[in-house]
């Protein structure tokens, strides 16, 4: 568990954090939303203690960070920096390599650890011997994430890891990191300007704004609940939307007998079970339909998703 | 080719072709002082002066036409002409007619230093705005003085009179050079030991920067013969009152002053490319390291070092340098090295000598310059992925 208790930061006259508090459960996912220069990154190098707070506490695993031997306490937190912070001297696999190499772990564990990280983060394995100088900002950027995860810290600060990302391998990152994130339920600090990016991976996501936060919840809780102004407007109006992004097909579809046709009012379409709710509810609007049939790999029918479904499933809280 | 780089490198080919036109090559005397007659190029090298005229033209023509592969055409046409110089050169000094007298005396004329004046301007042009133009200075000018060694060396320029000076004290010779390279690169090294680290600490404490660069930009504010001056002093009180340090060879004049000036002059480099380097790194990175758990000094010579060994080695390479130059001093108070060759033959006022003593010192500063700057290419290039 990330604790920030009454935090204050100022470098010299501008006040970075005021009176921020902060909790992140252990095991749970944590969005942090805002706007640029708002404090988001000032909050993560808090939490390593890159820099030291004015005033107020920080407590990990209710232990004061203060009272904690620092380099053990980095060593167990993987750190994405947003600059991307690749070491140009070092290739690809000695820039990954980096903390299990301090951990002093077996030159065989770290080899199986970096093929598994650069399949993990979608990049071939023969661009362990690259140069960041030879690598796309992108690439770069992934090799930052597997660094960060290299010796599977429990806790993670992620401060935009995919901001350089193209929006295809974007959002392979994500499901793929929201894979292992639901297995490993590390503790996970993840900065954002990018709010759907926020919307598909949080458990929670706190929003913020010059200093201080604005709100805290499940992204459930955003649809309804907009107790200022501020944070609806940095949602967005499309933002029930946006949620739908968040869930597949197969999240939410009936696996009823198709054959029961009252929905349709034209010729029936179908859907493939891993698409996200958001495309399906794309393809009724195009169409002007409802109903959809749901269909897996092999294009067997398995199911079925209404527009009833999607509001019911999505919007009064249920998720299966 | 840029245009300004165009006139450069054309104005460079006129220089050489108004050389062999117009300049003496050779002068000849009949004994070492008294000073002689100055013979051209046309009656030097016999039929072989038509050759390079139409070299120098050839040069010339490749320049305006912009031929596909001019500069490497450039080049080769510039070698071959070092070389027929060369090797026209050793024929005809050894021709009866220079040889009468024995004790006469063949050096070079001043069309030699024209024609290295007029190649370095067709090189320059030619490499304007190239990127690689210091690779290729640098390869064109080793094969140029490997050319110069094969001659030297094959006797065939024996009769020259700078070779008379070389075969009269060969032994003292090499001995200087031996004795020079090791007070110039002994006096570095020392530098380095004690300039890197100030300068890692003068970067860690801002504080001390402003009274430490004070005293280190002193030194090099001063006159070298005046810092000797200042340096001898004490040294001779020193040795005068303590008598060990005159038993370990530590006196006013000799080694000991020359060693501590070039180490004060070296300082002045070292330090400031140390802090320039270390100053240089993206406190990004720093951040980085810092916040994967690195130790500062795992910090320091995993990151901080390696990141700025290239800004510390073009330190040390004005370091090198400039101290192969500094150390000609010692030959003025004793301490040896090519000094005592060059200031022997001023004092005579005998040219051949001071070149003797002043050509190893070029090759020398240019052999070690090119040897750090290749490092430094190669470094970046392979490490920091950053071409000259
Ligand atoms: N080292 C520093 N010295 C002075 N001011 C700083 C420093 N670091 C950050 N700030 C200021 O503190 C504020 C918060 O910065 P921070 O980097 O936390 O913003 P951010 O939310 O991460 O922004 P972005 O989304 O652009 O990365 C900004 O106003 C910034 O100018
Ligand atoms: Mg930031």
């Amino acid at each position: 568990m990330i604790e920030l208790k009454n935090v204050t930061k100022k470098y010299h006259d501008i006040t970075a954090l005021k009176n921020f508090t902060l909790q992140i459960p252990k095991g749970v996912l944590l969005v942090l939303l805002g706007p640029s220069g708002c404090g988001k990154s000032t909050v993560i190098k808090l939490i390593n203690h890159l820099i030291e707070p004015t005033s107020g506490e920080i407590y990990i695993n209710n232990k004061n960070i203060n009272e904690m031997n620092l380099i053990n306490l980095r060593r167990s937190i993987g750190y994405v920096i947003q600059s991307i912070g690749l070491f140009p001297h070092y290739n690809v696999y000695e820039n990954i390599i980096i903390v299990p190499r301090l951990l002093k772990w077996s030159k065989k564990d770290i080899d199986h650890r970096v093929d598994f990280l650069l399949d993990l983060v979608g990049l071939n394995r023969n661009y362990k011997n690259k140069f960041p100088f030879e690598l796309s900002g992108g690439e770069g950027q992934r090799v930052g994430v597997a660094r960060a995860l290299a010796a599977d810290p429990p806790i993670l600060l992620m401060d935009e890891p995919f901001g350089s990302v193209d929006p295809l391998n974007r959002e392979r990152l994500q499901k793929e990191f929201y894979k292992i994130q639901r297995e490993l339920k590390k503790t996970v600090l993840f900065v954002t300007h990018d709010v759907e990016e926020a919307i598909r991976l949080a458990d929670n996501i706190a929003v913020m704004k010059p200093g201080e936060l604005a709100s805290l919840g499940s992204p459930w809780d955003f649809v309804t609940d907009h107790r200022e102004e501020y944070v609806k407007e940095f949602l967005g109006g499309e933002y029930a939307l946006k949620l739908l992004t968040r869930f597949m097909v197969q999240d939410i579809m009936e696996q009823k007998n198709i054959k029961n046709k009252e929905y349709t009012r034209g010729r029936v379409l179908q859907v493939k079970k891993e698409n996200t709710v958001s495309s399906a509810l794309a393809l009724m609007i195009s169409k002007g339909i409802d109903f959809l049939e749901v269909v897996d790999e092999q294009e067997e029918i398995v199911g079925s998703i209404t527009f009833e479904d999607i509001l019911k499933n999505v919007f009064r809280g249920t998720r299966k | 080719m840029s245009d300004s780089g165009k006139k450069i490198s054309i104005l460079g080919a006129l220089v050489l072709t108004l050389s062999f036109l117009l300049l003496s090559f050779a002068e000849y005397r009949p004994n070492r002082v008294l000073t002689g007659t100055n013979i051209g190029a046309r009656e030097l090298f016999g039929n072989g002066f038509f050759l390079l005229i139409f070299l120098s033209i050839t040069i010339i023509v490749l320049i305006i036409t912009n031929h596909k592969k001019y500069k490497l055409m450039v080049g080769l046409a510039s070698l071959l002409m070092m070389g027929l110089v060369l090797y026209l050169f050793g024929t005809a000094i050894v021709k009866e007619t220079f040889n009468i007298i024995p004790n006469g005396r063949i050096s070079l004329g001043i069309g030699f230093w024209s024609i290295f004046l007029g190649m370095e301007m067709v090189m320059n042009g030619c490499l304007k705005g190239d990127k690689k133009c210091i690779l290729y200075r640098r390869l064109f000018y080793t094969i140029l003085i490997l050319m110069i060694l094969i001659f030297l060396l094959s006797g065939h320029l024996n009769n020259l009179s700078i070779m008379k000076e070389f075969f009269n004290r060969s032994g003292t010779f090499f001995r200087q050079i031996r004795r020079h390279f090791s007070l110039s690169i002994f006096s570095v090294i020392a530098g380095l030991i004690l300039g890197i680290p100030t300068g890692v600490l003068i970067y860690k404490e801002r504080k001390i920067e402003g009274p430490i660069l004070f005293i280190i930009n002193l030194g090099q504010t001063i006159p070298t013969l005046s810092l000797l001056g200042i340096v001898m002093v004490p040294l001779t009180l020193l040795s005068q009152q303590n008598k060990f340090i005159k038993d370990i060879g530590i006196s006013g004049v000799g080694f000991a002053p020359a060693f501590i000036v070039l180490v004060i002059y070296a300082l002045f480099p070292v330090v400031h490319n140390t802090i320039a380097g270390l100053k240089m790194i993206d406190q990004d990175l720093l951040e980085t390291a810092a916040g994967l758990g690195m130790k500062n000094n795992q910090i320091f010579w995993k990151i901080q070092l390696p990141l700025s060994l290239p800004i510390i080695l073009g330190g040390i390479r004005i370091a090198i340098t400039q101290s192969i130059g500094n150390t000609i001093l010692a030959g003025l108070i004793g301490g040896g090295g090519l000094g005592s060759i060059i200031f022997l033959g001023l004092a005579q006022a005998a040219p051949d000598l001071i070149l003797l003593g002043v050509i190893p010192l070029i090759a020398m500063a240019f052999i070690m310059d090119s040897v750090i700057s290749f490092f430094i290419f190669f470094y970046k290039k392979r490490y920091l992925g950053l071409a000259e």
